[in-house]
């Protein structure tokens, strides 16, 4: 079936409700989905960015409101994947908000930072309560388990984006 | 089933991940961890060595962790980090900081 999922497209709707719990079982969901080859070499950022905008959606956005909804959204095609999460709070200014690495002492403000470094693009909604992120899904080729002495394939890109934060 | 288990030995203590860390385990295990700072550790390790992710969250917390050792000339460290979370807290600069580690392959 190797052939198959190699050039499939699909996608994946969630509606969740605001716990961290649910959270969690969403990501082990998208670790499954993207474990087997060759989507593997996405999989750390496919659940990194997953897991920051979720969390993001839940505490922040809807404010562990319960009775508020997140909704996720994912669609993987054959060049690009796209996530995108919405909540039900009032948002907040993006603009105002660094992507620009905090200080290391710093015990927070990590969160956008993250989003940058591992999604080729990012978008925000006007009011600031949906956010829609793409990722490059690496080519074929390019999609092997790390060997010693090799950096994984996923890396690649980060390297390339750590420098434009970094500047 | 716990996300972690604390192993403490004397001023040591080894915080011990059994899955990923995150949002959903922080309040928990700060509160641990505050509590084994508060009783004298000064060498703390988190045991990255099953742990798939960490998120902004996750490494918020370690540097906490890390600013409250430092103010009593402790240390951390982070042991057996994946290829991957090591790519991240590099990307962080915070390979140093936190005196990590990579998983041996």
């Amino acid at each position: 079936m190797k052939g198959s999922v190699s050039t499939r497209s699909f996608r994946l709707h969630r509606n969740l409700a605001s716990r961290l719990v649910e959270v969690e079982a969403l990501c082990h969901e998208l670790r499954a989905l993207f474990t087997p080859e060759p989507l593997a070499a996405s999989a750390f950022a496919v659940e990194l960015l997953a897991r920051e905008t979720l969390n993001n959606a839940v505490l922040h956005g809807n404010a562990g409101d319960e009775g508020k909804r997140v909704v996720f959204e994912l669609h993987c095609g054959r060049k690009w994947i796209r996530l995108s999460v919405s909540d039900q709070g009032p948002g907040f200014n993006w603009k105002n908000r660094p992507q620009a690495l905090p200080s290391d002492i710093a015990d927070g403000g990590r969160g956008l930072p993250i989003l940058a470094l591992y999604a080729e693009r990012l978008q925000f909604n006007r009011a600031g309560n949906r956010v829609t992120l793409w990722l490059r899904r690496p080519p074929e080729s390019a999609n092997q388990r790390p060997q010693p002495g090799r950096k994984p394939a996923a890396a690649q890109p980060i390297n390339q984006l750590e420098s434009r934060i970094a500047s | 089933m716990k996300a972690y288990t604390i192993e403490q030995n004397g001023a040591e203590c080894r915080v011990v991940l059994t899955g990923d860390l995150g949002a959903s385990i922080l309040n928990e295990l700060k509160t641990d961890l505050k509590r084994q700072i508060d009783q004298g550790a000064l060498q703390v390790v988190f045991d990255l060595g099953k742990t798939c992710v960490i998120d902004s969250s996750g490494i918020g917390l370690m540097i906490a962790a890390h600013n409250s050792l430092a103010r009593k000339q402790g240390r951390l460290a982070v042991a057996n980090a994946s290829p991957e979370i090591f790519q991240l807290l590099r990307s962080m600069r915070l390979i140093e900081r936190l005196n990590v580690s990579e998983r041996a392959v």
